[in-house]
């Protein structure tokens, strides 16, 4: 997703009003590129701490995080300055989020085990589960093939909603640090 | 240029070539620019697992989401999970995995490289190959990796005192890295990240200061004269009356 920030930084924006619009796009794009590092450097380490889920369950984690905080970018387009956060359900650090079944489909799955905590349904059935739903059970249960017990594996829900949650990123104070030191890494380098 | 169009733009490449035999058959320009998989012939699933890894690589989906989708399109095709977790398997989850996120990571890289301008480049004029994710059983040979690449290109623009992989983003070392110099076949031929299947390194940027301190030649000779119209003394003078603090010594 990319987010767009409106960046309080009045001795910037002076700056870059008194430099000219060559220098403006100069000083954008390395303002964009110091907040995508502090924005990638900020994932990475909340990624070691983001746990909870997969612990709770005993199961590995799935590195949602981790594997895409290197991955962030930045560019300039037109006269601002975008970062771009590869993440699925990065929305919740801006905003409230709420979550429903999909066309066609009755219910979220949320897994409740191991064994299926960052698998979906069609990949349990695909490596040889039976997935069933007991007569007015609220969860999918699951088989797999040769065993004799069932697995309660998926519960079902109608709605999730995730609450705003501003630590994904860093704070409003953070970001605008960052861009002004990219901003002053660049003149510094400039009037070397 | 965002990770999510550079996927857009590439092409399909069905292949009944295994891993190895593509990189000797094709030539690396046209595997960057293509997607592809190993012993894969089939245009549609092809034209998903492009649509799929762009909307995974844009953060639309998650990387659950985007193994169901392929998989669904799979077990069509006869696949299944149940036919083994190994990387043959088109199905497992091991391999779907692997083709997701390096496409990701190749699209995310080139994304960087198309980001770069004279000022970041001034700024920022190093990168540093760094593990950004855990692995179960991580390479242990990436310093020898380095060593390698960097002495194939005769340590052109390597920082070379130090344990850190640190290079400038002009040196030939990352084309190297990623060509395999040294004898290693397991790498991808990018002069970008990945430079190695399923590895967990990539890059970071560096900057100058840093970058110098490491003994690299950080010149002044990339940076465009448009970009610094203004002389020393303007911006020092703009910086003051905008109340912006340019750091020690400068301001």
């Amino acid at each position: 997703m990319t987010f767009s920030y409106a960046l309080h930084a009045p001795a910037l924006d002076r700056l870059m009003d008194a430099l000219g619009p060559d220098m403006r796009r100069a000083l954008l794009e390395v303002a964009a590129r110091g907040m995508q590092i502090a924005v990638s450097g900020h994932i990475e380490a909340m990624a070691q701490t983001r746990h909870r889920s997969a612990s709770a369950l005993g199961a590995e984690p799935t590195g949602h995080y981790e594997r895409a905080a290197a991955d962030v970018t930045s560019e300039v387009n037109g006269d601002v300055g975008v970062v771009t956060i590869p993440i699925a359900g990065f929305s919740r650090a801006f905003h409230d989020v709420t979550i429903r079944p999909g066309t066609g489909k009755k219910a979220l799955t949320i897994p409740i085990a191991a064994e299926s905590y960052g698998v979906k349904v069609v990949e349990m059935q695909s490596a040889g589960w039976s997935i069933f739903r007991p007569k007015g059970s609220k969860a999918l249960f699951g088989r797999r093939d040769g065993a004799a017990g069932a697995l309660p594996l998926y519960a079902l829900v109608s709605v999730v909603r995730q609450p705003q949650d501003r630590t994904l990123l860093p704070s409003d104070e953070e970001l605008g640090a960052a861009a002004e030191n990219g901003v002053r890494l660049y003149l510094q380098e400039a009037m070397r | 240029m965002r990770a999510e169009d550079v996927i857009r733009l590439k092409g399909i490449l069905p292949t009944d070539l295994g891993s190895e035999e593509i990189r000797r058959a094709f030539p690396e320009e046209l595997l960057q620019r293509s997607v592809f998989t190993a012993r894969q012939t089939s245009v549609p699933y092809l034209v998903q697992l492009k649509d799929v890894a762009l909307r995974f690589a844009g953060g639309e989906i998650s990387e659950a989401t985007a193994r169901a989708e392929l998989l669904e399109t799979l077990q069509a095709m006869g696949h299944a999970q149940s036919d083994g977790g190994g990387i043959a398997n088109p199905a497992s989850r091991r391999r779907l995995n692997l083709i997701l996120e390096t496409q990701r990571r190749m699209a995310s890289s080139v994304a960087r490289l198309n980001s770069e301008t004279p000022a970041t480049l001034l700024a920022w004029p190093a990168w540093e190959l760094r593990r950004w994710e855990r692995r179960k059983a991580p390479r242990g040979d990436w310093m020898q990796r380095w060593q390698s690449a960097a002495e194939s290109v005769g340590y052109e623009g390597v920082a070379r005192h130090t344990a850190r992989m640190v290079a400038l983003k002009s040196s030939p070392v990352w084309g190297a890295l990623g060509a395999g110099a040294g004898g290693f076949r397991d790498t991808l031929g990018n002069p970008y990240p990945p430079f190695a299947f399923s590895s967990g390194l990539a890059w970071a940027d560096v900057d100058a200061a840093t970058a110098r301190r490491l003994g690299l030649d950080v010149g002044s000779d990339s940076l465009p004269s448009a970009s610094i119209s203004p002389s020393r003394e303007e911006i020092a003078e703009a910086a003051r009356k905008a109340g912006f603090d340019l750091g020690e010594g400068l301001a």
